[in-house]
C-alpha cells in the first residue's frame, strides 16, 4: 500500500509515462527486428536455392528413392511427356484468395519412372484440359510428397470434375493409381517447353507458384537483436518498480526514524547525531534560514 | 547523496561494476573495429560480435543499475553512467571515476 502512494507521486508517475513509451517502444523494435529476421531468412533460404543451378531431376533424387535432405525447392529439369490418362484435381487449394484445384499430372521421363508435377490451378474443376501430348522438357520446383488428406477423395459438387479429385498429392495413393517407377517427391511446373514436335496447348491452366522455401528460416543475429530490445524493455520496467520501491523504502525508514529509534545496527552509528559532526551543521543551518 | 546503507553489498557491487566496465570497454573497441573492417574494407570476419556485444551491455546496465541503487545514485546519473558504456574509451574514464567515488565513500562508512 504505501508503495502505491509513493508510486503515485508526480515524479513517478512521469517516468511511468515515459516507460509506457518505452515499452511500447521497445516491444514495437523488437517485432519490428524480428519481422526482420523472419524476411531475411526467407531471403536468405530463397537466395540459396535460387543460387543452385536447376539440376537434372535423375541427379537429385531417382524413382523409389528417400526425398533428400535438401531437395525442398531445389529446381529441376526432367525430359519425357504426360501419361494421357491418369490427371488428377488436389482440394481445396487456394490461390490468391480463391479457393479451387490443383491440377496434377503423371510425367513419365524418357529415361523411366513417373514424377506428379503441378501444372496449374483451377476453379473450373470442370473445365480442365487433359495434360499436352507430346515430349516436353519441364523445369519444376521439387517438393516432397504431401501427407494423406484427413478427407480423402473429395467428390467435388456431385461429380462435375472430369477427373478424379484427390485431398492431397498422397504418393501412396498416386503410386496405385499410375503406371510405373513413381519418385518419392512431385514438381510444381515453372515452365514446360516443347522437346522437339510436340505443340504445347497455349496456358492451359495457370501455374500455381512453388511456396517460398524457408517459412521457419530466421536470421539468429535479427531474432537476437529482437530479444534484446524486449530485454531493454523489462530492464526499464524494472528500474522503474527499483525506484520506486527504494523511495517507498527511504519513506518508511524516514518516518520511523521521525517517530522512534528504528533499530538497524548498519546505520545507528550514523544517525547518532553525536557521532556525526559533519551533518549536524549542514541541518542546523539549512532549518535557520528557512524558518528565518 | 543518501548515505551507503550496507558498505559490504555495495563493495560487491562495485566490484562487479568495475568488471563489467572493463568487459564493455574492450567489447566496444572490438565492436568499433567489426564496424571499420565492415564498412571501411567489406571485411566480414567480425560479424558475429554484435549480437553478443548486446547481451555483454545488457550485463553493464544490469551491474550500473545494481551499483546505483546500492551507493543512492539517482536516476540521471545512472543513465549517464549507462550511455557512458556506448562511447569508446569513455567507459574506462567513467569507471575510474565511479571507482574512485564509491570506494572514497565506502572507506568513509566503513571506517566509522
Amino acid at each position: 500500500m504505501e508503495v502505491l502512494r509513493t508510486a503515485l507521486k508526480p515524479r513517478w508517475l512521469g517516468l511511468f509515462a515515459l516507460l509506457v513509451v518505452i515499452l511500447v517502444s521497445f516491444t514495437w523494435l523488437g517485432l519490428w527486428q524480428l519481422d526482420v529476421a523472419r524476411s531475411k531468412g526467407r531471403a536468405e533460404a530463397v537466395a540459396h536455392s535460387a543460387g543452385r543451378p536447376v539440376a537434372d531431376l535423375t541427379t537429385v533424387v531417382r524413382p523409389h528413392q528417400a526425398f533428400p535432405d535438401d531437395g525442398s525447392g531445389r529446381r529441376v529439369r526432367a525430359t519425357g511427356s504426360y501419361a494421357a490418362d491418369g490427371q488428377v484435381l488436389v482440394a481445396p487449394r487456394r490461390l490468391d484468395g480463391r479457393t479451387g484445384y490443383w491440377v496434377v499430372a503423371p510425367f513419365v521421363l524418357d529415361s523411366g519412372g513417373t514424377l506428379p508435377v503441378v501444372r496449374g490451378f483451377t476453379t473450373e474443376a470442370a473445365a480442365v484440359p487433359p495434360p499436352p501430348a507430346g515430349r516436353f522438357t519441364v523445369v519444376g520446383s521439387l517438393a516432397p510428397g504431401e501427407s494423406p488428406a484427413d478427407t480423402p477423395s473429395v467428390p467435388s459438387g456431385g461429380g462435375t470434375a472430369a477427373d478424379p479429385v484427390l485431398g492431397s498429392i498422397d504418393l501412396s495413393v498416386l503410386v496405385n493409381r499410375w503406371h510405373g517407377d513413381l519418385f518419392n517427391a512431385f514438381a510444381f511446373a515453372l515452365e514446360e517447353r516443347a522437346a522437339g514436335d510436340a505443340k504445347l496447348d497455349p496456358a492451359p491452366v495457370e501455374r500455381v507458384p512453388p511456396p517460398a522455401p524457408g517459412e521457419t528460416g530466421l536470421s539468429w543475429r535479427n531474432a537476437a537483436y529482437a530479444l534484446q530490445w524486449w530485454l531493454f524493455a523489462a530492464f526499464a520496467a524494472y528500474m522503474w518498480v527499483r525506484m520506486v520501491r527504494d523511495d517507498a523504502e527511504n519513506d518508511r525508514r524516514e518516518a520511523a526514524g521521525e517517530t522512534g529509534p528504528k533499530t538497524d545496527p548498519g546505520r545507528s552509528p550514523e544517525k547518532d547525531p553525536g557521532k556525526d559532526p559533519e551533518k549536524d551543521p549542514e541541518k542546523d543551518p539549512q532549518k535557520e534560514k528557512s524558518s528565518t | 547523496m543518501n548515505e551507503i546503507r550496507d558498505p559490504q553489498a555495495a563493495h560487491k557491487a562495485l566490484t562487479f561494476f568495475k568488471v563489467m566496465a572493463f568487459t564493455v570497454g574492450i567489447g566496444l573497441l572490438v565492436l568499433v573495429t567489426e564496424m571499420v573492417l565492415r564498412y571501411g574494407f567489406d571485411n566480414h570476419a567480425l560479424d558475429w560480435w554484435p549480437q553478443p556485444h548486446g547481451f555483454i551491455y545488457m550485463v553493464y546496465l544490469v551491474a550500473t543499475a545494481n551499483l546505483g541503487f546500492k551507493v543512492g545514485w539517482g536516476l540521471g546519473k545512472m543513465v549517464l553512467v549507462m550511455l557512458a558504456g556506448c562511447v569508446p574509451f569513455l567507459s574506462f574514464w567513467v569507471e575510474q571515476k565511479v571507482a574512485r567515488e564509491v570506494e572514497g565513500r565506502l572507506e568513509g562508512s566503513l571506517a566509522l
